[in-house]
């Protein structure tokens, strides 16, 4: 069967010649949670930018369900691949704006009782939905960030080190929170790419690990974990009942 | 002809507020000494060059002639604006386009109206004018467009990463940009004769005209300096869309 995503010998590279991506051949299978690894400045980012096309590759290819990602239109595609960017931010407004802001994107209707079963299920407290959102703490705009995209229910969310602004254990939370959000909204599986530079945490919660190292998948170095994973790694547990499910 | 004489002997008395500037940049160690004196003669070549192709042209009857110095006029302020824009690929050919309509509704006001008669001792100046304000309100909401893209990057990419089609993700900066050339216009309306007595008013008034004369130009030119530089940045914002975003709505690198 077609993979998800197939990236096929793909590069970018910048201005000057420096490879952001480096020949990369991988595929992404549906219904995966995928843990991206590696040091500052591998290639992290720039993956989940080029899966759904906030970028276009200097040469290779990248399918998506079997089809170049260029044969779908950008704002379609990222209305089922959302990406979580690295900083939340907020638009001005209310935090019932922000985190409606995918939905009225998409022309969707977005009630209130929904946002603010989004609010406390990231656990924050239902009386901010009124409040200006950039009134918010990072901590707060990162959880306003996941809900605002597991309310437009996509089939593939990218998230970019989006619990960097938590702690652990509310981090840990807040992924489970996410996790059982997208399962319980819309149909069919549901496939999260997630760069983070928790080890702990993508093993426990990951159901397969990538190590990207110069914009290739490689091997951790030692000592990267402490278990000494293969460059691509199954996760050996995986939280609620099994993350492949 | 003596009004030569009089046009030469009124700057050359002007120089002696030169050589106080040079003076007190030369007392302060200000380093303008170059400065100064280029500046100086340029204003004087490039005032008389001008005055005497008005002169000429004031006397050439054939209306076509009025084509050369009005598309040096948009020539030279489309340029001018394009460097304080970065030299943006693409942004040159929108300034004058952006230019050229706000220049061509304001004439076409003046004179569709008969608010003035439309001859070229009114075309030119009056066009000097809206172009002029046009051409600094072009840089200005360029410099702003391209700071908005570099500050708030985020929001852009935010907007674009949820499948928002790029006007949108645009109009979080554009707007902004827009807004801040319009101010500077309202300003002046709004300190205009408390403050400071416009150039054209002033020169009308010590040529001989009657201060209320002027004062009704002076006031249909400020309306009209507003109005092209509305045009010119409603123009840029409708145009300038791609030089942010690509078709694919990725915000352009």
């Amino acid at each position: 069967m077609e993979p998800l995503f197939r990236l096929e010998g793909v590069v970018v590279a910048e201005a000057d010649g420096r490879r952001r991506i480096d020949g990369l051949s991988a595929t992404i299978e549906s219904g995966e949670r995928l843990a991206v690894l590696g040091p500052s400045g591998a290639g992290k980012s720039t993956l989940l930018f080029l899966l759904n096309r906030l970028l276009d590759p200097t040469a290779g290819s990248i399918f998506f369900r079997g089809r170049p990602l260029q044969a779908y239109d950008p704002r379609e595609l990222r209305r089922s691949v959302v990406l979580v960017p690295q900083r939340a931010t907020a638009v001005s407004g209310t935090v019932a704006d922000n985190v409606c802001l995918g939905r009225r994107i998409h022309r969707l209707p977005c009630p209130r009782e929904a946002v603010a079963e989004m609010l406390a299920a990231f656990g924050l407290d239902t009386g901010l939905i009124d409040r200006d959102a950039r009134a918010l703490s990072g901590g707060e705009l990162a959880r306003v960030a996941l809900a605002r995209a597991v309310l437009l229910a996509p089939e593939v969310l990218l998230l970019d080190e989006a619990t960097a602004s938590l702690d652990p254990p509310s981090a840990e939370g807040v992924l489970r929170a996410l996790f059982a959000g997208l399962s319980a909204r819309g149909e069919g599986e549901r496939t999260v790419v997630w760069v983070t530079h928790d080890w702990a945490l993508a093993r426990r919660l990951a159901s397969r690990m990538w190590w990207l190292e110069r914009g290739r998948l490689s091997r951790p170095p030692e000592g990267a974990d402490e278990a000494g994973a293969e460059g691509e790694t199954r996760g050996t547990a995986a939280g609620e009942g099994g993350a492949r499910r | 002809m003596p009004e030569w004489k009089e046009a030469l002997s009124v700057p050359a008395f002007g120089l002696g507020f030169m050589l106080l500037v040079g003076a007190i940049a030369y007392g302060l160690r200000l380093d303008l000494t170059r400065e100064i004196a280029v500046g100086t003669i340029r204003t004087f070549l490039q005032l008389m060059a001008a005055g005497a192709v008005l002169s000429w042209l004031f006397r050439a009857r054939s209306p076509a002639w009025l084509l050369l110095p009005l598309g040096a006029m948009l020539g030279v302020a489309a340029w001018t604006a394009w460097k304080k824009a970065g030299r943006r690929p693409g942004a040159f050919f929108r300034i004058a386009l952006a230019l050229t309509l706000a220049e061509a509704v304001a004439m076409g006001l003046f004179f569709g109206l008969r608010i003035v008669p439309a001859r070229p001792e009114t075309i030119v100046p009056m066009s000097g004018m809206i172009v002029g304000n046009a051409m600094i309100v072009a840089g200005l909401f360029y410099d702003r467009l391209l700071a908005g893209r570099r500050e708030r990057e985020e929001v852009l990419i935010l907007w674009l990463s949820l499948g928002a089609d790029r006007r949108q993700a645009y109009r979080e900066i554009a707007q902004e940009a827009v807004r801040a050339t319009m101010l500077p216009s309202l300003d002046t309306l709004k300190t205009v004769g408390i403050v400071q007595l416009p150039g054209m008013m002033t020169g009308m008034i010590v040529a001989g005209a009657s201060p209320l004369l002027a004062i009704g130009y002076q006031i249909l030119i400020m309306y009209a300096i507003a109005g092209g530089a509305a045009v010119t940045a409603a123009t840029l914002y409708v145009l300038s869309v791609p030089l942010v975003f690509t078709s694919a709505h990725q915000l352009r690198r």
